[in-house]
């Protein structure tokens, strides 16, 4: 089961962090670290997750927005990372609601996609299956679904 | 028409024919089999076009018809439903043309009094139609001839007064461009050239005005419907044309390696983030508008960084951005905003706008055509070549021809890549990386079209891989279909197809309450393909051939330069026609045999 790495509701830990988050955000647009460890995890801990990103972090899935999705979300693309080497297309959903909770007016509901929303994979094959197996680099697509002109 | 008939609840059960060379208008009866069977727009302007032996005539002359259809929903609270068809033999591709647009125009025109306008005949100068409930008359022109289309309508409005609604070519319809379009309310009936058709007929504007309602059905189970239906259209469903209008599709399409760029020879586009909508709103300011009766309001307009305040902004769609934009090698937003805002004024289609000057810049480029300022990327050429287009002057008359004409014309290997179907330019769905859409392009009655085929929904779905064509995807293109030639016949807007779950119930159920027809959505399907069939008869009796129904050889003979997965055979394509034509009930090579032509309940003659 995965589960985001947050922080405990300490101040303490929120200022921790905020600051890991900083140093591990290579990305422009931001790094979500996922791992089992939850809300529970030490300071050590976070520092590893951190500082050997790569040894925890096995899979890593890209997500890009499109539409009304990239609205919601505020963002073209995240990257996510997950500490597992099996992640499937509903583990992302269910990070990304995570992530961007306004992503939920419209695009995600009850773990998947809404109705009105697609997604692709590596701009190759769309997909409909929530347990549609993603790799390492692979990039998922998250779009509005109608593509009338 | 006897006096004791009573139509259908929710149609005048006539429709008004207008010779214009005698000015004599009669109403003609249309019976409840005929409505029921055609119910109106797209549908019922076929039958009419039959029924006139349209078929066999050349567009462009006075025994051509042409048809403003209304539908059973125009004037009732149904949301988008204030829409109507122009239904005309295409100069452009000679077969069958059916444009829509939605505007007061559709509101006024049946509150006239009848469910369709048909005129014949040509006026022997240059004139304005005026139909006033009753009373229908010829009038001059004047000083409205060679004017653009804002312009038309703003005099139109100030000489008729408020309580008219119009319709108006631009000057390239009265040069019969073959893709001019008839404009109202500054939207288009943008597709296959009925602004030449009317320009042919010396007729620059139609103003109609009337009081006559229909009656409903069910009014209560009418208002129902309609507020559930205006309920939903607020919803996700129609998010994404509401907040970002259809150009947002540039970015995924690119993305997906499905935005044709230089003449289809790439399916992708370096610069296409300056083309962003996002962008065009930073550099210049964004509204937002809606048609006539429409709750979701698509229309997103953008102002050009160089027009003064009170300009209205440029409204854009997707494919305006692609067809001037990518299509032409063009990055300059500022660039593509005046193309659209010419093409407007000047009434003329931008896909084909677009299509047709691509496709010169390649032949320029290939050294089959002498214009050497002609060339991708180049904004000043785009405007100067629209321009020409407008006025038919110099290679504006050629390229006002279209781009079948233009490669007949030049001759080469240009028909290879002259990106057309039966005439009509290919929209902004390369069908390479969209292949149901292909066969959508290649079997389209008027052409290569997006809005009678949504093929391309398939594509955009797990259902079938959209780079290997075969026979799992025809049924599905056939569906799409179907819905769509019931949504342009009763009439409402395609932007709405995703608030319906089961589209054809929910349809049934609209012309239940208005009409009172026992109506169930087996029956509609039915329905659809009668019309899809008369559509084709229609082009049977214009001179189709099999061989028509495919792409150009540059879809079919070659990979897209920037992904070799984007590849389709001819054969691959061949064999979904004939099973598309199979699944229609047709020969397998899309010839209709009499039998099945009878059972169409369709005039026997043109």
């Amino acid at each position: 089961m995965l589960t985001e790495l947050r922080p405990p509701v300490a101040s303490f830990h929120q200022c921790v962090f905020r600051a890991l988050r900083t140093i591990v955000g290579q990305h422009p647009v931001g790094v979500m670290i996922l791992s089992n460890a939850g809300s529970g995890a030490t300071i050590s801990r976070l520092h590893r997750l951190a500082y050997d990103e790569q040894m925890v972090a096995q899979t890593k899935v890209d997500v890009e927005f499109y539409g009304v999705p990239r609205q919601r979300a505020g963002v073209d693309r995240v990257q996510l990372a997950f500490a597992t080497s099996s992640v499937v297309a509903a583990d992302v959903i269910e990070a990304l609601v995570r992530r961007f909770p306004t992503l939920s007016n419209g695009c995600l509901e009850n773990g998947w996609l809404h109705a009105s929303c697609a997604a692709n994979v590596d701009g190759c094959d769309f997909i409909s299956d929530p347990a549609t197996p993603l790799s390492c680099g692979q990039t998922l697509l998250v779009m509005s679904a109608d593509a009338g002109g | 028409m006897p006096n004791n008939y009573q139509p259908p609840p929710g149609y005048h059960g006539c429709y008004l024919r207008i010779d214009l060379s005698t000015g004599v208008a009669q109403r003609v009866e249309l019976t409840p089999t005929v409505l029921r069977n055609y119910l109106g727009g797209s549908g019922l302007g076929t039958y009419l076009l039959l029924r006139e032996g349209s078929a066999t005539v050349d567009p462009l002359s006075a025994a051509a018809a042409i048809a403003f259809v209304f539908s059973p929903l125009v004037g009732s609270p149904l949301t988008t439903s204030a829409k109507f068809a122009v239904v005309s033999k295409s100069p452009l591709t000679n077969r069958i043309n059916d444009s829509l647009a939605s505007s007061g125009f559709a509101i006024a025109g049946k509150q006239t009094g009848c469910d369709a306008i048909v005129l014949v005949g040509s006026a022997d100068r240059p004139a304005v139609l005026v139909v006033d409930e009753g009373d229908v008359r010829v009038e001059p022109a004047k000083e409205l001839w060679g004017s653009d289309c804002a312009a038309a309508q703003q005099s139109l409005s100030q000489q008729y007064g408020p309580g008219f609604r119009h319709a108006v070519i631009g000057p390239a319809g009265e040069r019969r461009v073959r893709y001019a379009t008839i404009s109202h309310d500054g939207r288009h009936a943008g597709r296959g050239g009925s602004g030449a058709v009317l320009g042919a007929k010396n007729i620059k504007a139609i103003v109609v005005r009337g009081t006559q309602r229909c009656r409903w059905a069910d009014p209560a189970g009418l208002t129902r419907l309609a507020k559930e239906l205006s309920s939903r259209s607020l919803g996700p469903a129609t998010a994404k044309y509401r907040e970002l209008g259809t150009a947002s599709n540039l970015l995924l399409f690119n993305r997906l390696g499905a935005l044709p760029s230089r003449n289809f020879q790439q399916g992708q586009f370096a610069d296409v983030a300056a083309l962003d909508p996002v962008v065009l709103a930073e550099k210049g300011g964004h509204a937002r508008s809606t048609c006539a009766a429409c709750t979701i309001g698509c229309e997103h307009l953008y102002s050009l960084g160089s027009s003064s305040e009170a300009e209205p902004g440029v409204r854009v769609e997707y494919e305006n951005l692609f067809a001037l934009g990518p299509l032409c090698g063009i990055s300059d937003s500022e660039v593509v905003l005046q193309a659209s805002r010419r093409c407007d004024e000047l009434g003329i289609d931008t896909i084909s706008t677009g299509g047709t000057i691509s496709f010169a810049m390649e032949c320029v480029e290939r050294g089959l055509l002498d214009l050497p300022w002609l060339t991708f990327g180049d904004g000043t050429a785009l405007l100067r070549a629209i321009d020409l287009i407008g006025q038919r002057d110099g290679v504006g008359d050629w390229l006002a021809e279209g781009s079948r004409r233009l490669a007949d014309r030049l001759g080469g290997d240009s028909a290879r890549f002259a990106p057309h179907v039966k005439g009509l330019e290919i929209p902004g769905y390369e069908p390479r990386a969209l292949q149901t859409m292909a066969l959508g392009f290649a079997v389209g009655s008027r052409g290569a079209d997006h809005n009678r085929s949504g093929a391309y929904e398939v594509d955009f779905s797990e259902r079938v891989n959209r780079y290997a064509l075969t026979s799992q995807s025809v049924p599905l293109a056939i569906e799409t279909e179907n819905a769509a030639t019931i949504m342009d016949s009763m009439i409402l807007c395609k932007f709405l197809r995703r608030v319906f779950t089961e589209f054809f119930q929910s349809a049934a159920e609209m012309l239940e309450v208005t009409t009172g027809w026992d109506v169930s959505a087996e029956e509609l399907v039915a329905t659809a393909n009668r019309i899809v069939s008369a559509k084709k008869l229609f082009n049977i009796r214009a001179g189709w051939t099999p061989q028509e129904d495919s792409l150009p050889d540059r879809f079919l003979q070659e990979p897209q330069q920037d992904n070799s997965e984007a590849r389709l055979s001819p054969e691959q394509l061949r064999v979904a026609v004939r099973l598309y034509n199979e699944l229609r009930g047709w020969n397998a090579d899309g010839s209709i045999t009499s039998g099945r032509a009878d059972n169409l309940g369709l005039p026997a003659n043109g």
